[in-house]
């Protein structure tokens, strides 16, 4: 291990895994705290911190928890259409997640399923070739709080494969159901668009992102064939809002941003 | 054997690529480590490869154990033999060490074993007696994963309270059950329901709290391992009375329970430490901070109940007050 590895780099580690996701205008304010801290003869002023240091820090973190899977990655909101520093925000994700291990700890097996059902339903029924919505009203992911098979059951299980993490699933109540979405948002898994639509968040994205593909896009596909996950050419982030693209088109000069859609 | 020592070796490389600056002293350290394990690897056929998955199936109980923990779930040792050590159970010990290696040099964490519940009733105590002959029965094989940061770390602008579901909930959360959690330790370890009743009552959280109905948060930190209901009914009357839970003990313990007095009634009161000292170490037998004391766990607390009546209770009283004052303050923010 790099032998500059210290506690300054352990507390940034775990102040990501409480926050779990830091905008990078927050990031001098921590940092100065920690190198505060860690030497408090000598206060270190949010001020003092440039972006080779947050850089630097984060290049470390990374380099030590690689091993384990995790990784925090600097990752911009697919709307926004700078992708300068000072607008992007720091997500530390877990590379190998897919829903049911990440849910499967605060929520219970039908809980996940219901989970699972809604994203089917933003990345199946409400994403095809021409309209690709990749979300959903919440009216309409608190219709399949219900069980039913013309819904989710059956193309799920021509999807993936496998149905839906075995075992038959269990319709959860209408309430139960509210707080599952009520949950997911305020932990910042989901997020309500003001023409109130639910989608993943840029937190989501980022760990979700394989499994997304995994699952939702065919792997034999022909290089130009529609798929449901698209990346974005520049930055191979997952774009879901991809009526974005027709308007960046125009600007492909300016923005590094724009999908292969 | 040739394989572990190519992966050695491609990992060496990698990290050159990765990281040219720090060259010199990175690859000096790690091509002495990689003789030696080239070294093992020769003397003894199989040697290279058991070292190998020892380190594998220890970054899988790591992984296990921080997910684990972002739940407030305990690592149970029959979890980790059923989820991360498969066919390889007998490995443990050394999956074990090399996980808590692992996690203290990258993570700044540990995994402390949990105490053993303490025995409150007088069946539970005779039980205990009985097992006592027994040898073996010294571990509980439950662990929790705790930060091994120098505390001046642990202040809210680095290591706030966990998002899970939001800071402000688990903020009131880890609020509540501090509060509940001192106000068990001042009324020396053990505190009736009918008290704890009245004491929510001052907080005006008897039916409700902030995170939902009283009953329900209780439930939540009895199940959390904040805290332990039981059942006495030695006396004649049955009675329910609520401790101290493992969790509770480590996290919070009479450290956090006396940060917590200093907080309420600091600036009030010149003796504060003093009365701290007096308040806590009534109880003599957990006069040691929870955290260091976890791997010997805790004798039972078995006190006699005559004593609490003292000086404890006035404190108790005391802090009542101020708890009162700090929840409107609360509620007028």
């Amino acid at each position: 291990m790099d032998p500059s590895y210290n506690s300054t780099h352990r507390a940034l580690l775990q102040a990501f895994f409480a926050h779990t996701t830091l905008p990078t205008a927050h990031l001098p304010a921590l940092l100065s705290s920690i190198h505060t801290a860690a030497d408090p003869d000598r206060p270190t002023l949010p001020a003092d911190i440039t972006q080779p240091d947050i850089d630097a820090s984060i290049a470390s973190v990374n380099a030590a928890i690689a091993p384990f899977d995790y990784e925090i990655r600097c990752v911009h909101h697919q709307s926004s259409m700078s992708r300068a520093d000072s607008e992007a925000t720091y997500v530390i994700v877990n590379c190998t997640s897919d829903p049911s291990t990440q849910l499967a700890t605060r929520f219970n097996a039908d809980e996940v399923k219901f989970v699972r059902r809604v994203l089917d339903l933003m990345f199946d029924k409400m994403n095809f070739e021409g309209r690709e919505v990749c979300a959903v009203r919440p009216s309409e992911a608190l219709r399949v709080a219900k069980v039913r098979d013309s819904v989710g059951g059956t193309q799920i299980e021509t999807l993936n494969g496998e149905g839906v993490g075995g075992g038959v699933a269990s319709s959860l109540k209408l309430d139960q159901a509210e707080r599952v979405l009520e949950e997911l948002k305020q932990e910042g898994w989901l997020e309500l668009s003001e023409a109130g639509f639910l989608s993943l968040s840029v937190r989501a994205l980022a760990e979700l992102g394989r499994w997304l593909v995994e699952v939702y896009n065919d792997p034999e596909a022909e290089e130009d064939e529609w798929q449901r996950i698209k990346t974005c050419e520049g930055c191979k982030q997952i774009v879901t809002i991809v009526s974005f693209h027709c308007e960046r088109r125009e600007q492909q000069q300016t923005t590094p941003c724009y999908d292969t859609g | 054997m040739a394989r572990s020592r190519r992966q050695t070796r491609r990992e060496v490389s990698e990290d050159e690529e990765e990281d040219d600056s720090r060259l010199q002293p990175e690859t000096q350290g790690r091509d002495y480590q990689d003789d030696q394990e080239e070294e093992d690897a020769y003397g003894e056929d199989g040697d290279g490869q058991g070292q190998q998955l020892i380190s594998q199936l220890a970054k899988k109980l790591v992984r296990y154990a921080l997910s684990v923990e972002s739940n407030r779930r305990a690592i149970k040792r029959q979890d980790v033999n059923r989820v991360v050590l498969g066919a390889h159970t007998r490995e443990f010990k050394n999956v074990f060490s090399e996980a808590q290696l692992q996690l203290e040099t990258v993570f700044g964490m540990k995994m402390v074993e949990l105490p053993k519940q303490e025995k409150v009733t007088g069946a539970q105590k005779r039980a205990a007696a009985q097992k006592a002959d027994k040898p073996g029965t010294s571990s509980t094989n439950t662990w929790i994963l705790i930060t091994t940061l120098d505390p001046r770390f642990r202040v809210p602008s680095i290591l706030g309270p966990p998002k899970a579901p939001t800071r402000k909930a688990e903020s009131e959360y880890v609020g509540l059950y501090s509060i509940i959690i001192a106000l068990i330790y001042i009324n020396g370890g053990v505190l009736p329901d009918t008290k704890l009743e009245s004491h929510l009552k001052k907080l005006n959280a008897e039916v409700n709290t902030p995170i939902g109905r009283t009953e329900a948060v209780l439930q939540r930190m009895i199940n959390d391992g904040y805290l332990v209901r039981s059942k006495d009914s030695s006396s004649g009357d049955e009675q329910i009375e609520y401790t101290v839970g493992p969790r509770g003990k480590i996290e919070v313990g009479e450290e956090g329970v006396a940060g917590v007095i200093r907080k309420m009634m600091g600036g009030q009161d010149p003796d504060i430490e003093s009365k701290i000292q007096v308040t806590l170490s009534l109880n003599p037998k957990h006069a040691e901070p929870a955290i260091t004391g976890a791997s010997q766990a805790p004798k039972p607390r078995g006190r006699k109940r005559t004593h609490q009546q003292t000086e404890p209770e006035e404190a108790a009283e005391g802090q009542e007050e101020d708890e009162e004052e700090d929840e409107e303050d609360e509620t007028e923010a």
